[in-house]
Protein backbone atom coordinates (compact mmCIF):
# COMPACT_ATOMS: atom_id res chain seq x y z
CA UNK A 1 0.00 0.00 0.00
CA UNK A 2 1.59 3.46 -0.63
CA UNK A 3 1.88 6.06 1.85
CA UNK A 4 -0.31 9.57 2.44
CA UNK A 5 1.91 12.32 3.05
CA UNK A 6 0.14 15.69 2.22
CA UNK A 7 2.19 19.11 3.19
CA UNK A 8 0.68 21.54 5.12
CA UNK A 9 -0.87 24.43 4.67
CA UNK A 10 -1.26 27.71 6.71
CA UNK A 11 -5.20 25.77 6.69
CA UNK A 12 -4.30 22.65 6.75
CA UNK A 13 -1.94 19.74 8.56
CA UNK A 14 0.94 17.72 7.18
CA UNK A 15 -0.02 14.34 7.06
CA UNK A 16 2.52 11.96 6.83
CA UNK A 17 1.34 8.33 7.18
CA UNK A 18 3.93 5.57 6.33
CA UNK A 19 1.71 2.25 5.58
CA UNK A 20 5.29 -0.04 6.40
CA UNK A 21 6.15 1.27 9.82
CA UNK A 22 2.61 1.65 11.22
CA UNK A 23 3.42 5.03 12.25
CA UNK A 24 1.38 8.13 11.20
CA UNK A 25 1.36 11.86 12.02
CA UNK A 26 -1.34 14.76 11.95
CA UNK A 27 0.60 17.80 12.76
CA UNK A 28 0.07 22.09 12.51
CA UNK A 29 -2.69 23.69 12.20
CA UNK A 30 -6.70 22.90 10.85
CA UNK A 31 -8.96 25.78 9.92
CA UNK A 32 -9.96 24.73 5.88
CA UNK A 33 -12.63 26.50 4.19
CA UNK A 34 -14.07 23.20 4.35
CA UNK A 35 -13.03 19.94 6.72
CA UNK A 36 -15.01 17.40 4.91
CA UNK A 37 -13.13 17.90 2.19
CA UNK A 38 -9.77 18.21 3.12
CA UNK A 39 -10.53 15.11 5.56
CA UNK A 40 -12.52 12.50 3.65
CA UNK A 41 -8.82 11.28 1.36
CA UNK A 42 -7.58 10.69 4.67
CA UNK A 43 -10.54 8.68 5.78
CA UNK A 44 -10.26 6.46 2.65
CA UNK A 45 -6.57 6.11 2.87
CA UNK A 46 -6.90 4.57 6.67
CA UNK A 47 -10.16 2.67 5.90
CA UNK A 48 -8.01 0.96 2.84
CA UNK A 49 -5.26 1.05 5.25
CA UNK A 50 -7.27 -0.89 7.91
CA UNK A 51 -8.81 -3.39 6.02
CA UNK A 52 -5.75 -5.05 5.22
CA UNK A 53 -3.21 -4.90 7.77
CA UNK A 54 -3.18 -6.10 11.55
CA UNK A 55 0.58 -4.93 12.42
CA UNK A 56 0.95 -2.26 15.44
CA UNK A 57 -0.25 1.03 14.64
CA UNK A 58 0.87 4.22 16.28
CA UNK A 59 -1.31 8.06 15.25
CA UNK A 60 0.45 10.84 16.60
CA UNK A 61 -1.53 14.45 16.56
CA UNK A 62 0.94 17.22 17.31
CA UNK A 63 -1.40 19.87 16.07
CA UNK A 64 -1.36 23.14 17.62
CA UNK A 65 -5.25 24.76 16.48
CA UNK A 66 -8.16 23.32 15.03
CA UNK A 67 -11.98 24.77 14.60
CA UNK A 68 -14.83 23.21 15.63
CA UNK A 69 -15.14 21.20 12.24
CA UNK A 70 -11.82 20.01 11.93
CA UNK A 71 -13.12 18.67 15.69
CA UNK A 72 -15.49 16.29 14.43
CA UNK A 73 -13.31 15.21 11.53
CA UNK A 74 -10.18 14.24 13.65
CA UNK A 75 -13.01 12.35 15.77
CA UNK A 76 -13.86 10.52 12.87
CA UNK A 77 -10.20 9.08 12.09
CA UNK A 78 -10.39 8.23 16.06
CA UNK A 79 -13.59 6.23 16.10
CA UNK A 80 -11.80 4.51 12.86
CA UNK A 81 -8.39 3.53 15.05
CA UNK A 82 -11.39 2.19 18.07
CA UNK A 83 -13.07 0.28 15.62
CA UNK A 84 -9.65 -0.97 14.78
CA UNK A 85 -8.68 -1.64 18.74
CA UNK A 86 -12.03 -3.32 18.95
CA UNK A 87 -11.40 -5.83 16.53
CA UNK A 88 -8.38 -6.68 18.45
CA UNK A 89 -5.93 -4.43 16.17
CA UNK A 90 -2.24 -3.14 18.14
CA UNK A 91 -3.62 0.33 18.07
CA UNK A 92 -2.33 3.37 19.87
CA UNK A 93 -2.75 6.87 19.50
CA UNK A 94 -0.33 10.08 21.16
CA UNK A 95 -1.81 13.39 21.81
CA UNK A 96 1.08 16.10 21.96
CA UNK A 97 0.51 19.44 22.85
CA UNK A 98 3.37 22.25 24.21
CA UNK A 99 3.26 22.27 27.45
CA UNK A 100 1.79 25.97 27.96
CA UNK A 101 -0.78 25.52 25.60
CA UNK A 102 -3.84 24.68 27.72
CA UNK A 103 -6.61 24.28 25.25
CA UNK A 104 -4.48 21.28 23.07
CA UNK A 105 -3.80 19.64 26.13
CA UNK A 106 -7.54 19.87 27.50
CA UNK A 107 -8.73 18.68 24.07
CA UNK A 108 -6.45 16.01 24.07
CA UNK A 109 -8.04 14.55 27.74
CA UNK A 110 -11.59 15.05 26.52
CA UNK A 111 -10.91 13.20 23.68
CA UNK A 112 -9.51 10.52 25.79
CA UNK A 113 -12.10 10.53 28.06
CA UNK A 114 -14.50 8.97 25.79
CA UNK A 115 -12.10 5.99 24.35
CA UNK A 116 -11.10 2.85 25.28
CA UNK A 117 -7.66 2.26 22.94
CA UNK A 118 -4.74 3.15 24.52
CA UNK A 119 -4.65 7.22 23.93
CA UNK A 120 -1.73 9.05 25.74
CA UNK A 121 -2.01 13.09 26.23
CA UNK A 122 1.75 13.85 26.16
CA UNK A 123 3.33 17.52 26.54
CA UNK A 124 6.71 18.54 25.23
CA UNK A 125 8.19 21.95 25.29
CA UNK B 1 -13.93 66.24 -4.41
CA UNK B 2 -15.11 68.65 -1.90
CA UNK B 3 -14.70 67.73 2.08
CA UNK B 4 -18.49 66.97 2.37
CA UNK B 5 -18.12 64.61 -0.25
CA UNK B 6 -15.46 62.85 0.49
CA UNK B 7 -16.96 62.51 3.91
CA UNK B 8 -13.99 63.39 6.27
CA UNK B 9 -16.56 64.51 9.40
CA UNK B 10 -17.35 61.40 9.58
CA UNK B 11 -14.28 59.52 9.11
CA UNK B 12 -13.30 61.90 12.10
CA UNK B 13 -15.55 60.61 13.86
CA UNK B 14 -15.36 57.11 12.81
CA UNK B 15 -11.61 57.16 14.28
CA UNK B 16 -12.77 59.18 17.20
CA UNK B 17 -15.36 56.36 17.70
CA UNK B 18 -13.29 53.59 17.21
CA UNK B 19 -10.57 55.14 19.56
CA UNK B 20 -13.30 55.86 22.41
CA UNK B 21 -14.69 52.23 22.04
CA UNK B 22 -10.76 50.82 22.65
CA UNK B 23 -11.72 48.86 19.46
CA UNK B 24 -8.05 46.58 18.73
CA UNK B 25 -9.18 45.57 15.83
CA UNK B 26 -12.53 45.55 13.54
CA UNK B 27 -13.00 45.01 9.85
CA UNK B 28 -16.46 44.94 8.03
CA UNK B 29 -16.51 43.42 4.47
CA UNK B 30 -16.55 40.29 2.67
CA UNK B 31 -15.05 37.42 5.00
CA UNK B 32 -13.16 34.78 2.41
CA UNK B 33 -11.34 32.12 4.08
CA UNK B 34 -7.88 34.00 2.69
CA UNK B 35 -8.95 37.25 4.66
CA UNK B 36 -9.51 35.18 7.70
CA UNK B 37 -6.35 33.38 7.57
CA UNK B 38 -4.77 36.79 7.06
CA UNK B 39 -6.81 38.84 9.73
CA UNK B 40 -6.12 35.29 12.28
CA UNK B 41 -2.27 35.98 11.13
CA UNK B 42 -2.31 39.49 12.21
CA UNK B 43 -3.95 38.55 15.65
CA UNK B 44 -1.20 36.05 16.51
CA UNK B 45 1.63 38.97 15.69
CA UNK B 46 -0.39 41.46 17.93
CA UNK B 47 -0.89 39.82 20.87
CA UNK B 48 1.84 36.76 21.08
CA UNK B 49 0.37 33.14 21.69
CA UNK B 50 -0.66 33.78 25.48
CA UNK B 51 -3.43 31.19 26.63
CA UNK B 52 -6.19 34.19 26.29
CA UNK B 53 -5.01 34.63 22.69
CA UNK B 54 -5.03 31.09 21.57
CA UNK B 55 -9.23 30.90 22.56
CA UNK B 56 -9.38 34.79 21.05
CA UNK B 57 -8.11 33.42 17.96
CA UNK B 58 -10.65 30.39 18.20
CA UNK B 59 -13.43 32.46 18.75
CA UNK B 60 -12.04 34.88 15.83
CA UNK B 61 -12.28 31.85 13.07
CA UNK B 62 -15.39 30.89 14.48
CA UNK B 63 -16.90 33.80 13.70
CA UNK B 64 -15.31 34.83 11.15
CA UNK B 65 -15.98 31.43 8.66
CA UNK B 66 -20.03 31.79 10.31
CA UNK B 67 -19.94 35.08 8.40
CA UNK B 68 -18.57 33.82 5.65
CA UNK B 69 -20.72 30.77 5.37
CA UNK B 70 -24.42 31.79 7.01
CA UNK B 71 -24.37 35.86 6.54
CA UNK B 72 -27.85 36.81 4.76
CA UNK B 73 -25.15 39.40 3.54
CA UNK B 74 -23.40 37.87 0.07
CA UNK B 75 -20.62 39.93 -2.43
CA UNK B 76 -19.48 38.30 -5.04
CA UNK B 77 -15.74 38.82 -4.98
CA UNK B 78 -13.97 40.79 -7.89
CA UNK B 79 -11.02 38.40 -8.35
CA UNK B 80 -12.10 35.10 -9.03
CA UNK B 81 -16.12 35.99 -8.71
CA UNK B 82 -16.50 33.37 -5.57
CA UNK B 83 -19.54 34.69 -3.50
CA UNK B 84 -18.68 34.91 0.60
CA UNK B 85 -20.20 36.60 3.45
CA UNK B 86 -20.19 39.95 4.39
CA UNK B 87 -20.23 41.22 8.16
CA UNK B 88 -18.22 42.99 10.92
CA UNK B 89 -15.96 40.96 13.53
CA UNK B 90 -14.49 43.35 16.26
CA UNK B 91 -11.77 43.23 18.98
CA UNK B 92 -11.87 45.10 22.31
CA UNK B 93 -9.97 45.86 25.12
CA UNK B 94 -12.26 45.65 28.53
CA UNK B 95 -9.86 45.93 31.33
CA UNK B 96 -9.84 42.51 32.51
CA UNK B 97 -11.31 40.97 28.88
CA UNK B 98 -11.21 41.28 25.83
CA UNK B 99 -14.43 41.56 24.08
CA UNK B 100 -14.69 39.88 20.83
CA UNK B 101 -17.80 40.38 18.69
CA UNK B 102 -19.27 39.31 15.64
CA UNK B 103 -22.54 41.78 13.66
CA UNK B 104 -23.99 40.12 10.69
CA UNK B 105 -27.41 40.31 8.46
CA UNK B 106 -29.42 37.26 8.88
CA UNK B 107 -32.63 35.90 7.40
CA UNK B 108 -35.07 36.83 10.38
CA UNK B 109 -36.51 32.97 10.90
CA UNK B 110 -33.11 31.81 10.90
CA UNK B 111 -31.90 34.59 13.00
CA UNK B 112 -34.72 34.01 15.44
CA UNK B 113 -33.67 30.25 15.59
CA UNK B 114 -29.91 31.24 16.60
CA UNK B 115 -30.66 33.70 19.00
CA UNK B 116 -33.18 31.08 20.95
CA UNK B 117 -30.13 28.46 20.55
CA UNK B 118 -28.06 31.10 21.99
CA UNK B 119 -30.00 31.57 25.13
CA UNK B 120 -30.78 28.08 25.87
CA UNK B 121 -26.42 27.27 25.73
CA UNK B 122 -26.29 30.48 27.58
CA UNK B 123 -28.10 28.79 30.47
CA UNK B 124 -25.99 25.85 30.77
CA UNK B 125 -22.73 25.72 32.65
CA UNK B 126 -19.62 24.61 31.34
CA UNK B 127 -19.82 21.14 32.31
CA UNK B 128 -23.47 20.50 30.47
CA UNK B 129 -21.68 22.72 27.48
CA UNK B 130 -18.82 19.98 27.59
CA UNK B 131 -21.34 16.84 27.37
CA UNK B 132 -23.40 18.64 24.62
CA UNK B 133 -20.28 19.48 22.82
CA UNK B 134 -19.14 16.14 22.81
CA UNK B 135 -22.66 14.58 22.18
CA UNK B 136 -22.53 17.11 19.24
CA UNK B 137 -19.34 16.06 17.96
CA UNK B 138 -20.27 12.66 17.61
CA UNK B 139 -24.40 12.96 15.87
CA UNK B 140 -24.70 13.99 12.25
CA UNK B 141 -24.16 17.25 11.08
CA UNK B 142 -26.85 19.18 10.96
CA UNK B 143 -29.00 19.93 8.22
CA UNK B 144 -28.00 23.32 6.24
CA UNK B 145 -24.89 22.93 8.25
CA UNK B 146 -21.21 23.40 6.68
CA UNK B 147 -19.45 23.55 9.88
CA UNK B 148 -20.38 20.88 12.46
CA UNK B 149 -23.20 22.73 14.12
CA UNK B 150 -20.29 22.92 16.91
CA UNK B 151 -19.14 26.89 16.84
CA UNK B 152 -21.89 28.30 18.85
CA UNK B 153 -21.49 25.74 21.66
CA UNK B 154 -17.81 26.29 21.53
CA UNK B 155 -17.99 30.13 21.74
CA UNK B 156 -19.95 29.75 24.73
CA UNK B 157 -17.90 27.55 26.30
CA UNK B 158 -14.79 29.48 26.11
CA UNK B 159 -16.25 32.78 27.22
CA UNK B 160 -14.91 33.47 30.56
CA UNK B 161 -18.09 35.82 31.05
CA UNK B 162 -21.44 35.54 30.55
CA UNK B 163 -21.92 35.74 26.63
CA UNK B 164 -24.13 38.89 25.21
CA UNK B 165 -26.17 38.34 22.13
CA UNK B 166 -29.03 40.41 20.59
CA UNK B 167 -31.22 39.83 17.10
CA UNK B 168 -32.07 43.92 15.90
CA UNK B 169 -34.91 44.29 13.03
CA UNK B 170 -33.26 45.70 9.83
CA UNK B 171 -36.68 44.58 7.94
CA UNK B 172 -39.44 42.34 7.50
CA UNK B 173 -37.33 39.77 6.41
CA UNK B 174 -33.76 40.62 7.88
CA UNK B 175 -32.41 40.80 10.96
CA UNK B 176 -28.46 41.37 12.31
CA UNK B 177 -27.16 39.39 14.67
CA UNK B 178 -24.67 40.53 17.36
CA UNK B 179 -22.61 38.17 19.70
CA UNK B 180 -20.23 39.22 22.05
CA UNK B 181 -17.97 36.46 23.54
CA UNK B 182 -15.26 37.40 26.85
CA UNK B 183 -11.95 36.22 27.06
CA UNK B 184 -10.45 36.74 30.17
CA UNK B 185 -6.77 38.40 29.88
CA UNK B 186 -4.03 36.32 31.32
Amino acid sequence: MNNLSVNSTKTTPQISFNAESGVLEVSGQSYPESAVEFYQPIMDWLNQFFSNSTKQVELNFKLNYFNTSSSKCILNILRLFEKAHAEGKPVKVNWYHHEADEQMQETGEEFAEHLTMPFKVISFK
Amino acid sequence: MTTSETGNAEIFELYRYTSAARILMTFKGAFSQELLVELGDIIKKQHGDGNDVRKMFSVFVEMAQNILYYSAEKETRRSDGKEVGVGIVLIRDMDKYFCITSGNQIEKERGEKIYARCEELAALGKEDLKALYHQRRQSQTPEGSKGAGLGLIDMMRKSDAPPNFELRTIDEHLSFFILNIMIQKV
